[in-house]
């Protein structure tokens, strides 16, 4: 789908609905402000506040902490002083066992395509995309530790409960598709991700806006049959008694918000039933494209299979895509010791996939609409972890840089932004926080992050919540 | 691989600004203006952005020490005699300090400037001894490390204390109660949140005819009797403890005892025995029983000791991977003592200890020594310096008889195995004749004895021979691989099953225990950032430094045989004194009554959770709770009788006012937890085994996808699974009864949000989503459980078309209420449809009467009015 047709939808979708406008009316309310209870909280299509770039995201959340210096940031002062005293002091907010001793990267650099991005030798896939995505080496989120650097890549915040981005963007445009929810965690085949739920929740926005996590093997959605002998009509009389049921009880309790998510619930389920098998399964996708991917290979099915479910969703009108690593398993990025043994095998795993899904998106013209983010919570520290053997070294966390990428919906294809210090340890040019970072993809869905707000308890409340945020318009074709 | 999960910190640089952020900035106002001292506005400024450089953990970086008012003159940041020209102000005001990390904001410059006009002062005179962690006036005055004093009761005309807190703080509000809720939905609500299942008709019969004044806590009672009770209240627990029957990581093996524990607990909770003795004992119960290695058989003979002994389990619940092959076995042991601070601060001290595990926590007056502090309590029992698998630390503790028992059974299940080997051995034989059958009469013979030589010995030749003439099928343990042995490979399975249903009843009487193994204690060091490979300066045991009135812990008590550091701590924290323990248990027994705490965050009441608007009524209730000797059941009674508890769903002024109830005008309707969906199913199906206690219900991974009840058959490396077997009546056995394997969690129950314990859960998640919708409508247990309903129903109320009765049964058993006209209308309609539509697709007439009822059944399963509790 090309942006003229996906925009002229959007505009087709844009009823007026008198929910916005009273949403932007809040901005001036004075004094307390009370929740909308004569407000429907619903997946219907929303207009936005301006002309949209992306109509959908794909976050490859890359749990850990990737190491920028042995990814996409080389510094060569590291191999020149490698093992040396760190000049000065490394960041003192580290967490665990962080030495003085500088670590140079142990694999080779090469600058690829017309930009001439420098990539390690560790993503020889990833190196063929250089010029399709935006490079961001000013990443800083802020964070060293696991869980709080999660919750600012996803809410924007430092604590639990915040809703989650891709419940944000439900929550402002609604969902794009009929028959699919409009927000989908994808977890790996050894189980969910660090903080679980926590990483789709809708926080304190209606529960209808939280994401719906899926499996990582066939049957990827359990119970999508329903029984022989009531399928068709049995269960469509079902499900017609359930509403007529449900309808009454909610109006009995008009206050529970709940209520009203779950009653959608049932009637996504049924959709989901007709639509959702086809949607997930790729069993059917041509030899070539699950060889892309590496769907049939033990290395990199998990991902690449996701990775194909991804695109597969986003081409059905699915708004939020998210994929997760697996708390239980040890092929993540948080490589605090033998990072010569794990970081090749956690690129491994994903760079092909990831490499795929970008050109696949943009051979069926997906990508002009589709906003693809790769990236963890933080980056690591320039110098050595070291414990054990020189074999056994690692990298410590680091809340003040790291590496991340976005492509597609606008992002400038090909653009290498921002840059660390000498050492990779800290981001000094094109700094991209959290808040910038969130504020930047509202703007891309054409939202502005001050305007999308929510009331609860007497606040109005938002994504960025009134901490310094920069939409970063530079990196905008 | 994540212990610095929670333990790292934020970065510096962000911490003032965003610790605010669970407020949004709006709407705030102007503070009224205090006097400015160093204590309460400069030094968490300082705190924050500099102490890690100038002072904390011996850091004095260009000989700067910020953290006094004296220390600063003295290093040099402050000029005594010309304030405003201070080191302090200049580098802070340049941006040339903090070197790392954004520079302070402009607020804080201006606060730091107005404290050196106001002649830099202090709110007390500075102690000469800087503690290892310095606290200030505030943080020791966080509400929650304050000690519990009862408040006064507010005289408001409320007759109930809890009415009278609620209704004080209503006021200004312009909230007031809701009315009454109505008499079935109050025994819904007691019974969801005390049993975790429905009540059943007779029940709700006699309450709603009971006319006597007190009949309400006379229901109370009743339910609080209930056996199920303990299975409801100590679920919750489990929760807390992270009780799972699997060691966790990758590999998640099984753990065959855990569940002595589960039950230790549901007994506890149902025995109503006092809450500072449970805590006692699951803490310290092996050091109650003076339990030692070799003493252990005679220990253990003593019930109580025993029951002491088992409590500890609680101690042993968090993943335990050091039998796993591991890359780095000292780090995995590591993780084992981390996780068990973690999970026992979590779930009784209500703070994130664990994020000083590398350093100061960031929040919490919580210093990186009161870390090793608290660990100093574990490591005699856990010492991974002479670890002991979990198999070393299960003590065995048959009776004699128990043990004859188990040698009979053993012999049973043998004989049986026997004649399935014998079987397979004889089928074989056949085989092989039947194979050798078309060969050259020559050869046959050789290649007889080729095949039954083992493969290792096997000569060149007579592997060639095999290979010739396609003999080189093996010999299996199953005779799945044999053509025409149908029958016989039945007889198989059922033999197997056979054994393995006799070997079920032996008595399993192992359990997973904290001990220590006596001597001197290990010495606990601090741990420089938190890794083990640089021990620093040795700690000893003790409470976190900000508690204060805490008792010293002895860090060898020569009275008891083990190091009497547990037994000391948990004395301490059951002695009515201690600050967080009643007020986190009952700020979460609060929370499954009502949804949410009075605190909302049940595991950190540190320095971000402010005191909450129902503070009063916290304290109060922990205090109540602690004087009536840690009665939990009397505590359920005295909210359970509140209006508060009592009022109904519906306050549309609370609900336009209040949509978070913080102020408790209404009682918001609950979605049942994952147990009580799937219990509340059986029940109302008819269909639950109330059996209690005992080894888990084994989950399986079934074909088609998803985790069920049931034994997997499966080929011989455990990783296809052919087929499920099924439990009998054991599935239908209450849900805290299902193995709770890390990786395999049932399905029905994962749906709904059960929590993956790492290491525990103290508080869970509810989502609503699609995949819950499509169990409802699809799943095998859901429709199994209609179609028992249906047919129960239908074969005491006999008929073959749809009958008014049926509903009336089933409105009753699922809503606890009669239907309406309408609905019955309703209901007769859509079965009368469906009725036909499965006779027309060619059901019997009885199937298609059944059906057409089962299908009603699910309607009401998935219908919101049965999945919240009122």
């Amino acid at each position: 789908m090309n942006r003229r047709s996906f925009l002229s939808q959007i505009t087709a979708a844009s009823v007026a609905i008198p929910w916005l406008l009273e949403r932007d009316g809040l901005l001036a309310a004075e004094g307390p402000v009370k929740p909308d209870l004569d407000v429907t909280y619903d997946l219907l299509p929303k207009p936005p506040h301006f002309r949209p770039r992306a109509k959908a995201m794909i976050d490859l959340f890359m749990f850990g902490g990737p190491s920028q210096m042995d990814l996409f940031d080389p510094k060569p002062l590291l191999q020149q002083r490698n093992e040396q005293r760190f000049p000065g002091k490394v960041s003192a907010d580290n967490a665990a066992g962080a030495s003085n001793k500088i670590f140079a990267s142990q694999w080779k650099f090469k600058k690829h395509g017309g930009c001439g991005m420098d990539i390690s030798e560790l993503l020889p896939q990833m190196a063929t995309i250089v010029d399709e995505v935006c490079w961001l080496r000013g990443m800083k989120f802020g964070s060293n530790a696991h869980d709080r650097g999660t919750y600012l890549a996803h809410t924007c915040g430092l604590v639990s409960g915040r809703p989650t981005l891709g419940s944000w963007l439900t929550y402002g445009l609604g969902s794009l598709n009929d028959g699919l929810p409009s927000y989908v965690a994808l977890t790996a085949k050894a189980g969910l991700p660090v903080l679980t739920q926590e990483n789709w929740t809708a926080g304190w926005l209606p529960s209808v806006y939280q994401g719906t996590m899926v499996r990582s093997e066939e049957p990827r959605i359990l119970n999508l049959d329903p029984p022989p002998h009531l399928a068709g009509k049995g269960q469509e009389a079902q499900l017609a008694l359930l509403r007529s049921l449900n309808e009454k009880h909610r109006a009995a309790n008009p206050g529970e918000q709940d209520l009203v998510a779950r009653i959608a619930s049932y009637e996504l389920a049924a959709k989901m039933q007709v639509h959702a098998r086809e949607a997930f399964d790729i069993s059917n996708e041509p030899a070539h494209i699950r060889k892309m991917y590496g769907v049939d290979d033990p290395a990199t099915a998990d991902w690449g299979g996701r990775c194909l479910v991804a695109r597969r969703l986003v081409e059905r009108g699915v708004r939020f895509v998210q994929l997760h690593i697996a708390a239980n398993e040890n092929r993540d990025w948080d490589n605090h010791n033998s990072i010569g043994k794990n970081l090749p095998a956690a690129c491994v795993a994903v760079d092909k996939p990831c490499a795929a899904l970008i050109r696949d998106l943009k051979q069926r013209g997906l990508l002009d609409t589709t906003l693809v983010r790769w990236g963890g919570e933080m980056g690591r520290l320039p110098t050595a972890e070291a414990t054990g053997t020189r074999e056994t070294w690692g990298r410590d966390h680091n809340g003040k840089a790291g590496c991340m990428w976005m492509a597609g919906a606008g992002m400038k294809p090909g653009l290498v932004h921002g840059a660390t210090d000498e050492w990779g340890h800290e981001a000094i040019e094109g700094i991209v926080t959290a808040p910038d970072f969130h504020a930047t993809v509202l703007h891309l869905f054409g939202l502005d992050h001050k305007k999308l707000t929510f009331k609860r308890n007497g606040l109005v409340a938002s994504m960025t919540d009134g901490q310094p945020a920069r939409v970063l318009t530079e990196l905008f074709t | 691989m994540f212990g610095e999960l929670l333990t790292g910190a934020i970065g510096v640089a962000t911490s003032i600004a965003m610790a605010s952020l669970p407020q949004p900035a709006t709407g705030a106002t102007e503070p009224p203006p205090v006097p400015i001292v160093f204590e309460r506005q400069v030094r968490p400024i300082l705190k924050a952005h500099c102490f890690q450089c100038h002072g904390e953990d011996g850091e004095k970086q260009g000989g700067i020490d910020l953290r006094q008012r004296r220390l600063m003159v003295q290093t040099g940041a402050l000029e005594k005699d010309h304030l405003s020209a201070s080191e302090l102000l200049n580098q802070v005001r340049s941006g040339d300090m903090p070197k790392k990390g954004k520079p302070l904001a402009p607020a804080e410059v201006a606060t730091i400037e107005r404290w050196l006009a106001a002649g830099a002062p202090t709110a007390r005179p500075e102690p000469e001894q800087v503690p290892g962690m310095f606290f200030t006036e505030d943080e020791r005055a966080h509400w929650s490390f304050r000690p519990v004093a009862k408040p006064a009761v507010p005289n408001n005309g409320q007759k109930h204390p809890v009415d009278a807190f609620v209704a004080a703080q209503m006021v200004g509000q312009g909230l007031n109660f809701a009315p009454a809720a109505d008499r079935v939905s109050l025994l819904r609500r007691a019974s969801f949140d005390l049993l975790g299942l429905p009540p059943t008709p007779e029940q709700l019969k006699s309450f709603s005819n009971d006319r006597r004044p007190d009949a309400w806590p006379r229901a109370v009672d009743a339910l609080l009797s209930s056996p199920h009770y303990g299975e409801r209240w100590g679920r919750h627990w489990l929760d807390a403890a992270g009780y799972a029957d699997s060691n966790g990581g990758g590999k998640d093996s099984p753990r065959d005892d855990a569940w002595h524990y589960r039950d230790y607990v549901i007994k506890s909770v149902n025995a109503n025995v006092p809450w500072n003795q449970f805590i006692r004992e699951q803490l310290a119960g092996d050091e109650l029983a003076r339990l030692t290695q070799s003493g252990a058989p005679e220990v253990l003979k003593d019930e109580t000791r025993w029951q002491q002994v088992a409590a500890t389990g609680f101690l042993r619940m968090v993943p335990d991977t050091t039998t796993d092959d591991n890359p780095d076995p000292m780090a995995a042991r590591e993780q084992v003592v981390a996780d068990t601070v973690k999970m026992v601060s979590s779930s009784l001290l209500g703070l994130t200890v664990g994020c000083a595990q590398c350093h100061d926590h960031r929040f919490d007056p919580i210093s990186h020594t009161d870390y090793f502090r608290l660990r100093a309590l574990f490591e005699p029992f856990l010492n991974p310096s002479k670890w002991r698998s979990p198999k070393a630390r299960a003590y065995p503790a048959y009776r004699p008889e128990e043990d004859r028992l188990n040698k009979e059974i053993e012999a049973r299940a043998a004989a049986v195995d026997k004649i399935r080997t014998d079987l397979i051995a004889v089928e074989y034989a056949k085989y092989l004749e039947e194979r050798l059958l078309p060969l050259p009469e020559a050869v046959r013979g050789v290649v007889r004895t080729a095949w039954m030589t083992e493969g290792k010995k096997r000569s060149d030749e007579q592997r060639a021979l095999l290979k010739k003439y396609n003999f080189e099928f093996g010999r299996e343990d199953h005779l799945r691989f044999l053509q025409n042995r149908e029958e016989q490979e039945k007889e198989r399975v059922k033999l197997v099953a056979e054994a393995t249903k006799i070997r079920e009843a032996k008595v399993s009487r192992v359990l997973m225990a904290a001990s220590e193994i006596g001597g001197e204690p290990p010495t606990t060091h601090r741990f420089h950032r938190g890794d083990f490979r640089q021990p620093k300066e040795a700690v000893p045991p003790g409470e976190l430094s900000v508690i204060e009135g805490a008792p010293a812990i002895p860090e060898r008590d020569t009275t008891l045989p083990s190091s009497g550091r547990r037994l000391a701590y948990a004395r301490w924290l059951t002695s009515g004194k201690h600050p967080l323990v009643a007020r986190v248990l009952v700020n979460r027994f609060w929370s499954h009554h009502f949804a949410r705490g009075l605190a909302p965050q049940l595991a950190d009441l540190g320095m971000r959770s402010d005191r909450p608007a129902q503070g009063d009524l916290l304290d109060y209730l922990a205090a109540e709770f602690m004087e009536s000797g840690w009665d939990l059941k009397a505590w359920h009674k005295l909210v359970m009788t509140s209006r508060t508890y009592m009022q109904d769903n519906r306050n549309p002024v609370a609900e336009k006012k209040d949509a978070d109830n913080v102020y408790l005008a209404r009682m918001p309707l609950r979605r049942l937890d994952a147990e009580t969906v799937r219990d509340s199913l059986l029940a109302v199906a008819g269909n639950l085994n109330p059996e209690m206690g005992g080894r888990p219900l084994t989950v399986a991974r079934h074909p088609q996808g998803g985790v069920v009840l049931g034994k997997e058959l499966s080929n011989a490396n455990n990783n296809v699974v052919h087929s499920v077997e099924s439990l009998g009546p054991a599935a239908y056995r209450r849900s805290v009864y299902v193995m709770n394997r890390r990786t395999l969690p049932l399905t029905v129950l994962q749906e709904f949000d059960l929590p993956f314990m790492s290491p525990n859960c103290a508080q869970r998640a509810v989502t609503t989503v699609a995949p819950q919708a499509l169990m409802m409508l699809n799943d095998r247990l859901v429709l199994e459980q209609a179609d028992v309903f249906a047919r129960n129903v239908i074969k005491k109320n006999p008929g073959d078309r749809p009958s008014s009765v049926w509903v009336r049964v089933l409105w009753q058993r699922a809503y606890g209420v009669s239907p309406s006209a309408q609905e019955i209308a309703a209901s007769l309609s859509f079965m009368e449809e469906e009725r036909q539509r499965q006779a027309q697709k060619s059901a019997t007439a009885v199937e298609s009467t059944e059906r057409s009822l089962a299908a009603l059944c699910q309607v009401v399963f998935a219908s919101n009015r049965f999945l919240y509790s009122p």
